[in-house]
């Protein structure tokens, strides 16, 4: 194998399956072969293969996909591609799948389609750039806000603890006992007052 | 598709035409929301891929998904295609292509 772009696992394996699919990427194909084994469970058709049969290999980006195709192709086994909604814009890309999987017509109208909507995806990205921009500055500002808060706290803290501590210093602890004993006192010598009086009357 | 959907309606047509001759080609194009509509109750954004993945292969693999995904394709009967319908024209494909090689080879 002289591509080294092709993972050899992915050829080994596919080459012992009954047919490959290739994706883009490796969250879709795990998905994809996942859905693919209840395929033949859920559907009232009946395929020839069912989703056993198949392996998903994950393309790893929409380039390296067309070597696998090419590679599989060149040894018979049946093999399609799943590609992404915004491939569609690109029609070399499309034009280079189509000829891996062994496509001689070229379709007139599709080179059509994909220039009109490359057009209308570049045109959509014109109204949405300045509210992207926006977005874009309210997020930085966020972020300064956010950062200013993180800088003041560690002053906040240092403020109560040293409040804090305040209370429970030496001096303070005497003071209040000072004025603890004395209302003390007072209460005392109130109530004594009381008594003499009640006695006397 | 729920890609072709948002364009205007003077281009859905085109694209779903554009679409269906590219499939029979063997080059099947997917809108990203597709697939991830068959799982409207994991609340993660899509942007991180890589936990949402993970959430839906879990997923996937449970039970729940088996009696769900059925409800679900059976709802969508009138409204085209589905996750699963969808995947089913694709292994479709690949099993038309395994027959005719074999009847080459016989």
């Amino acid at each position: 194998m002289r591509n080294k772009a092709l993972g050899k696992e992915d050829v080994i394996t596919g080459l012992f399956s009954r047919a490959v699919v290739i994706t883009e990427s490796f969250g879709d194909c795990s998905i994809f072969r996942e859905i693919a084994l209840h395929v033949s469970n859920l559907s009232n058709d009946v395929y020839p293969l069912t989703g056993t049969d198949v392996y998903f290999i994950d393309g790893q980006s929409k380039d390296s996909g067309v070597q696998y195709a090419k590679f599989f192709r060149s040894v018979n086994l049946p093999v399609v591609a799943i590609l992404d909604f915004d491939a569609l814009k690109q029609s070399s890309l499309i034009r280079k799948y189509l000829a891996a999987l062994g496509t001689t017509q070229e379709s007139e109208s599709f080179m059509q389609v994909s220039s009109e909507l490359g057009a209308y995806i570049r045109s959509m990205q014109e109204i949405i750039k300045p509210v992207h921009e926006s977005i874009e500055k309210v997020a930085t500002e966020f972020e300064k806000m956010t950062l200013q808060v993180k800088a003041l706290s560690p002053h906040f803290l240092h403020q109560s603890q040293r409040s804090h501590s305040n209370t429970n210093s030496p001096e303070m602890m005497i003071k209040s006992r000072n004025m603890l004993q004395t209302s003390s006192r007072i209460s005392k010598k109130l109530y004594l007052e009381d008594l003499l009086s009640s006695c006397v009357e | 598709m729920c890609g072709v959907a948002s364009l205007p309606n003077s281009m859905q047509r085109t694209v779903e035409g554009s679409i269906a001759q590219l499939e029979k080609q063997g080059l099947f194009i997917h809108a990203s929301g597709e697939v991830e509509s068959l799982f409207p109750h994991i609340n993660i954004a899509t942007s991180n891929k890589q936990e949402w993945h993970a959430k839906a292969l879990e997923y996937l693999r449970s039970s729940e998904f088996l009696a769900l995904a059925n409800e679900y394709d059976q709802k969508s009967e009138t409204q085209g295609t589905t996750p699963i319908k969808w995947l089913g024209k694709v292994i479709q494909h690949l099993s038309s292509i395994s027959e005719r090689q074999t009847k080459a080879t016989d």
